[in-house]
């Protein structure tokens, strides 16, 4: 098997669900089984992937059509990419398996080729070694994410948040389109290790000399890249989006976008920033990166306050942790870095928990708003416990995951200076009373009558029943959260700290691709 | 020199063109409008792209080798191919987004009878009440 495969994988199964489910008469069950074959293949590769990339010494390397860069496109894997990776198809697999008794409507087979073209644009996003096929992947990524979310298309705000998604988003890829214009421009070469190479006078073979002021460029680049990041990842001024999409996506869609397609922007600017780039960090950008990530914390937590539906405050809590992300990005240290890769991981899953746990509550009573699931709790007191314990992981408590991760940014940031540190803390505080009046009306509160008669807020008749998987999904993503928790030591030496000893590394990464390129053009 | 100046001069003008694309996009309230000022952006963007890789010489050779030129010839005088193939990538996204974006627009008019941003905003801050 090869690295470049791993992304083939959900694409190309994908790209055969729609005839599959024509030919077998849309038959739900095959749909269902073809689905998660695919995700379990999607998610076995990227295991695969993880092992060979954490056995390497040095970043594994691809080169499509075996046209090496700067010719050709290469994707580069290293740790910090396979542990991301890993995680997403971790993901994915889980909210496949809870789409299945989850999504009750017609088109089934629409919603899982979505859900694998999303996996597939995530993976190569996290995997490419190519600033282009990273607008590429993003792309893939965003036109897939703009169709599932308006998945319940006779639903207004479904298909109104699909429209904000999808013109914002489109908008923002453009101009990252347009930042790869500078950079082509200036540096010759949208390779990402030739562009290192470059930026680091290191010499690459078959390529041309940079033109003209390559830091003028750089600047336009990174402004214009960081205003793609601000609308893919919901930082403050183009967060408006997100809230929209999320009340109208179905809930493991949310889990998904809110884990994995909202990182991906955090993930490109980490890697340019610290890897092709490293050391290329003005006083401006940093400064940038604070403002902004302190403004988008403060936003998602005091409108987490004020929501009356679950789902706005799910998306408004993802709002939050995408500020602290990019609050950190700004500080570009290695332990930066580390933060930012941890918790990327310990977010994916506890807020995949947050969002398993609600979904089972609205499976219940067909309703997100609320009024509509005050007092649900106390009659599925599991769900409950774990809804806690991934509140409580989110807010920070510290034997779960995201204390370790949300530690980490805090050390980070008290290396620039401790009123930006403490922002993390004071964020975390209101969250934690938003968290805390949610709970209590799940599990207190008392149904309130006449509720729910606005025909855009039904999420799907009531169901009866608590479906077992849902409890067992839940219970897996639970222990996940804890263990990782308790672990956390261990787990950061083991795999989070050689991640990103290994991205800060550019001389080997521009080496892995070097090396190849030197062997084919010599 | 005349070149020099048409080629600053088309540069200006396509810049005010993504400029002019983000503008719309974000007041138009006519969704289709919008849709249409985000490609009047897109498209200036490609056109961009084509003239970084143009050449200021005469004659320009398309990027196909040819046995009866030098090489060195070849180098000076063909245009460069990778932003046209980049831009034949992007192009196709377009295409694609653009088609997923009208499908909504489309959408929405079947459940509300109506195409704009103001009456969708009404709409829906009912329904959040």
């Amino acid at each position: 098997m090869e690295v470049g495969l791993v992304p083939v994988v959900p694409l190309g199964f994908a790209f055969f669900l729609p005839f599959t489910a024509f030919f077998t008469r849309k038959n739900r069950k095959v749909v269902i089984a073809y689905a998660l074959t695919a995700l379990t293949a999607a998610f076995l590769s990227a295991l695969w992937l993880f092992a060979k990339a954490y056995s390497s010494s040095e970043p594994l390397v691809y080169a499509f059509g075996n046209w090496i860069a700067p010719i050709g496109i290469v994707f580069e894997v290293d740790r910090f990419s396979a542990n991301i990776v890993l995680t997403t198809a971790f993901g994915f697999l889980l909210a496949g398996l809870y789409s299945a008794v989850f999504i009750r409507s017609h088109g089934l087979e629409f919603f899982y080729t979505f859900l694998l073209g999303l996996e597939a644009g995530a993976f190569g996003a996290f995997m490419t070694g190519d600033a282009f096929n990273l607008f590429v992947m993003l792309e893939v990524l965003g036109a897939s994410a703009y169709a599932i979310v308006g998945f319940y298309r006779n639903r207004s705000d479904a298909v109104e948040g699909a429209f904000k998604y999808g013109i914002s988003g489109a908008v923002a890829t453009s101009l990252y389109f347009l930042a790869l214009g500078f950079i082509y421009a200036s540096l010759g070469t949208v390779n990402m290790a030739d562009l290192s190479a470059k930026f680091h006078g290191i010499g690459f073979p078959v390529t041309v000399k940079v033109f003209g002021d390559p830091s003028l460029a750089l600047a336009i680049f990174f402004a214009l890249t960081i205003s793609t990041v601000i609308v893919k990842s919901a930082i403050f001024p183009g967060h408006y989006w997100l809230p929209d999409a999320y009340q109208g996506a179905p809930i493991p869609v949310g889990a998904v976008l809110s884990g994995f397609v909202e990182v991906v922007g955090i993930y490109a600017l980490s890697r340019f920033l610290y890897t092709v780039f490293q050391g290329y960090l003005p006083e401006a950008l940093s400064l940038t990166f604070f403002t902004l990530g302190v403004s988008t914390a403060f936003l998602g937590s005091v409108m987490m306050l004020v929501q009356k539906n679950v789902k706005r405050i799910i998306a408004y809590s993802t709002i939050l942790h995408m500020g602290y992300l990019f609050m950190t990005l700004g500080v570009g240290s290695q332990l930066a870095l580390l933060a930012i890769n941890f918790h990327i991981v310990n977010h994916a899953l506890a807020k995949g928990l947050l969002f398993f746990t609600v979904g089972a509550f609205i499976y219940r009573t067909g309703e997100s708003s609320l009024d509509g699931l005050a007092g649900v709790g106390r009659g599925m007191p599991l769900t409950t416990a774990l809804f806690a314990v991934a509140v409580l992981s989110l807010v920070g408590v510290p034997p779960l995951n995201v204390f370790f991760s949300k530690m980490l940014i805090y050390n980070a940031l008290l290396q620039v200076s401790p009123w930006l540190a403490s922002v993390v803390i004071i964020t975390s505080a209101i969250a934690a009373w938003a968290y805390f009046r949610l709970f209590i009306t799940l599990w207190r509160g008392r149904p309130v009558e006449g509720h729910g008669h606005h025909a855009g807020q039904h999420e799907g008749s009531p169901a009866t029943g608590d479906p077992g998987l849902f409890t067992g999904i839940n219970l897996l993503l639970a222990l996940l959260v804890i263990g990782i928790g308790l672990l956390a030591p261990t787990v950061i030496d083991l795999y989070f700290h050689p991640a990103a000893v290994q991205a800060m590394d550019y001389r080997a990464y521009i080496d892995a691709v070097r090396k190849l390129a030197l062997g084919v053009f010599h | 020199m005349i070149a020099a100046f048409l080629i600053f001069y088309i540069t200006i003008t396509l810049f005010a063109m993504v400029f002019l694309g983000i503008y719309g996009v974000a007041t138009r309230s006519n969704l289709i409008k919008k849709i249409i000022m985000l490609n009047v952006m897109g498209d200036a963007i490609n056109m961009l792209f084509i003239l970084i890789g143009y050449r200021l010489v005469y004659p320009v050779f398309p990027p196909i080798y040819e046995r009866h030129i030098t090489f060195g010839e070849f180098l000076r005088r063909a245009v460069d191919p990778v932003p046209q193939a980049l831009v034949l990538t992007a192009v196709v996204i377009g295409m694609a987004m653009n088609i997923l974006l009208t499908t909504y627009a489309i959408q929405f008019y079947r459940l509300h009878g109506t195409v704009d941003a103001r009456d969708m905003a009404e709409i829906m801050g009912g329904e959040r009440e």
